[in-house]
This record gives structure tokens, sequence and C-alpha cells, in this order.
């Protein structure tokens, strides 16, 4: 799509996952207008993240966390080793990037997270992966509730099916981890569940963030922005 | 512009919400029938959007008849050879009366929300299947059809359970026709300064300075102006949105989660 500069000046630190999500956040927002200083955070260092977009761009008027860390796993595969890991990289690091947005975006600032419906719906094999992912959604409200006085908004985008070779990858896994031989379409079999009949692209997720991210969405705080086609409520 | 060439219906732009949202979507570019009950309040949207250069005609509807809706559909499509997007807003009276709720108010209350959200999306639904594309919004739940925020939970029966069937609608559409090529969705504003909503809290007796006071903390970004819920119906109009389909959009400043969240997920 064309781009409509909605975050002109705007100075964007993107935490980078490596589903492709991330990626397509930082094009999307510097097709938006946006300075973007993309990091790919170790483990829990979300620290060193706003510090090398500090050093680099200065003040900070949005973060985006676009951190997933994808775990497919049956209950009788889990572990508490598998917890505690999905723990820190989708809910520790969710609460890092909520608690230093507040102290260190400029105001008005804007943090988005990316969540997955995962968070809010399961199977068997998603269950653990979405109870990580589903600690964004207070965490976003609270942030949201707390940084009104700041002038700081914060958001949650909840991506369906969305189709990039990662995600199509964990998809895989999915119904391997459901006992499943494996196959290489699982993926595609599993479009006709959204009422699209398509899958999302992670560009369609950018997008979404970019409109959360400007000043068009000055009135929309704490909120779970579900882009998933209709899979969820329809 | 946001929306370019997109032909755009707004049911309820003779005032408040849908009036913001008519001369918003103008400013991006779209083409807007301003639809309303009252034909002088739509005419002075489109004299506002014409003065700013904008593209707008105006028209005349009761959302609650079928034949209304059908018939300012059908000049929409006339005028603008299709419709794209469909933003119905309108509401009534509101009371918190339950016990002796008379029936009457309850055939209002969903004749205008219930059954004008159905018209809408059954009017719209041809027009936009023939054209492999569009999308239908509806100004929906808003913090007192959810249930309920401030000091009064669920407030008023009538108008709340209508825009619960309003929600219901939304997903049952946006199910049914995304294979068309249709998205439905719903903006749900949190409290918003429109002379409806005035109108509405002074018919309860309840002084709009007092409500504000005592809602302080459920509005924490206070209440909203119709040029902010407005934007929450762009975004879903526009590319933007372009996979968000089923899902009602609060556009509260975080009323909702400071009533310990709707969806805490």
């Amino acid at each position: 799509m064309s781009s409509n500069s909605l975050l002109r000046d705007k100075q964007v630190l993107v935490l980078d996952g490596d589903d492709g999500i991330g990626a397509a956040v930082t094009a999307q927002f510097k097709a938006e207008g946006a300075s973007v200083v993309s990091v790919q955070v170790s483990g829990t260092d979300v620290v060193a993240a706003f510090d090398q977009a500090t050093s680099q761009l200065g003040d900070i008027d949005v973060v985006v966390n676009a951190i997933s860390t994808w775990e497919p796993l049956a209950p009788e595969s889990w572990t508490s080793d598998r917890w505690h890991e999905l723990n820190q990289r989708n809910g520790e690091v969710a609460m890092l990037v909520g608690q230093l947005a507040l102290k260190r975006l400029r105001s008005p600032g804007v943090v988005c997270s990316v969540s997955s419906v995962w968070a809010m719906a399961t199977s068997p094999e998603m269950g653990l992966f979405g109870a990580s992912k589903a600690a964004l959604g207070p965490i976003t409200k609270a942030v949201a509730l707390s940084g009104v006085s700041a002038g700081i908004r914060a958001n949650t985008v909840v991506m369906g099916l969305i189709d990039t070779p990662a995600l199509r990858a964990v998809v895989e896994q999915a119904g391997q981890a459901a006992g499943g031989a494996g196959s290489d379409n699982l993926f595609d079999q599993t479009i006709p569940r959204v009422p699209m009949r398509r899958a999302g692209t992670a560009e369609e997720v950018a997008n979404a963030a970019a409109f959360l991210c400007s000043g068009h969405a000055r009135m929309i705080n704490g909120a779970s922005v579900v882009v998933d086609g209709g899979f969820l409520y329809a | 512009m946001i929306l370019d060439g997109k032909r755009t219906l707004v049911i309820g732009a003779g005032s408040g919400i849908g009036q913001a949202t008519a001369i918003l979507f103008a400013q991006q570019g779209a083409q807007v029938v301003c639809a309303d009950l009252n034909e002088a309040r739509a005419l002075a949207t489109v004299e506002q959007i014409n003065a700013a250069d904008g593209t707008a005609w105006s028209g005349v509807v009761d959302i609650s008849v079928k034949a209304e809706v059908d018939a300012i559909m059908a000049r929409a499509v006339e005028l603008m050879g299709g419709v794209d997007v469909l933003v119905t807003t309108p509401f009534g009276n509101i009371s918190m009366e339950l016990e002796n709720l008379p029936e009457a108010q309850w055939d209002f209350e969903h004749g205008v929300l219930a059954k004008g959200t159905l018209f809408g999306i059954q009017a719209a639904v041809p027009v936009m299947r023939a054209q492999h594309g569009g999308v239908i919004l509806v100004a929906t739940a808003s913090i007192f059809g959810d249930y309920g925020a401030f000091t009064h939970p669920a407030v008023f029966p009538a108008y709340g359970a209508a825009k619960g069937a309003q929600e219901m609608l939304i997903r049952v559409s946006a199910g049914q026709f995304a294979q068309d090529g249709i998205r439905v969705c719903g903006v749900q504003p949190g409290f918003t300064l429109t002379e409806g909503s005035i109108a509405g809290l002074e018919d309860v007796g309840i002084p709009l300075d007092g409500f504000l006071a005592q809602g302080a903390a459920g509005m924490p970004m206070g209440p909203g102006q119709p040029e902010d819920v407005a934007e929450g119906f762009l975004f879903l109009a526009s590319d933007y949105g372009s996979y968000i389909n089923g899902y009602c959009l609060p556009v509260d400043g975080g009323s909702y989660a400071a009533r310990f969240g709707r969806l805490l997920a």
C-alpha cells in the first residue's frame, strides 16, 4: 500500500524478533516517515536496546515490541525450562518495555506490542506459548493507564494467521507436536478456518501498528486490536 | 490521502460522531453521502465538506425503516457508482429504567440500534458483493453496552441490550460475508461529548458536569471528542485495517482498561 507519512518525524525503536513481523514493522514505519532503530534483543536486555536507540536517535517517541518467541509444544512435553524461557522472552520483555517506555519515551509517546490470537484462544500445542503472550494484555493496559499523565499511550496488536516463512514453520511444528506426520502445507490447510479465506501479511500487522502509533489514534489506549481476518470473533 | 477514491455512505452524518466521521473521511479523500434523520443537519455537514473542497451529497433516512435504508443505499450507488464503506452511527434516547421500562422504549432502541444495523448490513451486502469488496462499520457497544463503566455498571438496559445485538450482528456478518470481500467491524466509543450524549444524560437527570466529575476515574484521558472517535472509523475503513474483521475497536482513551479490562489478553 502507499504510505501517508503517518509517522513523519517520529523516532522509533523496534524490538525485532525472528518471525518476520519486526522486519515488516521496521520497513513500514520507515515508509511512513519514521526514523527507526531496529534491535535484536539478547535475552531480556531491553535496557541495551533503549540505550542503543537513544544514542542513535536521541529522544524516542515510539517503541514497538515485535518480539515473539514461538514454541509449539504439547502439554506432555512442557518443561519448567521451556516455560521460564517463554516467560522471559514474551512476558518479561513486555514488562521491561512498558516500564522503560514510561520512563524514557518523550510525550506524546506510544508503546505498541505484538501479541497473538493464541493468547486469547488456544489449541493444546499453543497453550504454553499463548499463556506467555497473555501477559501482554494486562501489562499493556497497566502501562496505558499509568502513561496517561506522562502522555504515553499503549496498545497491543493481536495477530492471527500471518504468512511469513517463520510463522509457516510454527504451524508445521504445531502440527507435528499434535502428533501429525508433518506436511508441507498445514499452513495452507489452516486458511479455511479464517473467515477472510487468506492468511494476513506481515505488512498488514505492521500497518495496523503504524496507525496505532500515529497521532490519528490519539484516543485509542489500552486496546487489544485483533488483526486476524475474523479468526477469533467472526 | 488515506481514503482516496473511497465511496462512502455515512448514516447519522448530521451530528456528533457521524458528522465528524463524514468530515474526516472527506478530508482523507473519500466521497461521502451524508445521510441523517434530520435533513437540514445532513445538508449542513455537506456544506461544510464542500466548502473545504471535499465531495459530498446529503440524504435523509430513518435507519429503523428498512425501505428507507434501502433507498439511501440505492441513492448512494446512483451518486457515486458504488459504496465502498458504510458507516452507521445513529442512537436514540437512553434510560436507566428496567423494572418499569416501557415496551415502546425497548422497541425504539432496538429499532434504531439493532434493526438499523441489520438493515444497513442488508442494504450494503449486495452492493459490496457485486463490487467484490467493501467495509461495513457500526458505532457500537460503547462502555454502556458492554458491561458498563464509571460508577454505574451496565446502566442502560434497552440501549445496552440493543448495543449487544449490534455486536453479534457484526460478528455474524463478518463471518458470513468475508468470502465476498466484505469486512464488518465496530467502533466502541468511550463517553464522547456530542449533542446526543449530553442530551441523553439530561434526559435521565444527570448534569454533564456532575457526570464528568463522578466518572473521571473511569475516563483516564477524559471524555472523547467526536473527531477522536472518527479516527477509529478511519482506521478500520482504510488499508491500515485490511486484515481486521469482526472486531470492535474501543476508542475510549483507556476507559475499558480502567474498568478492570474488557479483554485482559
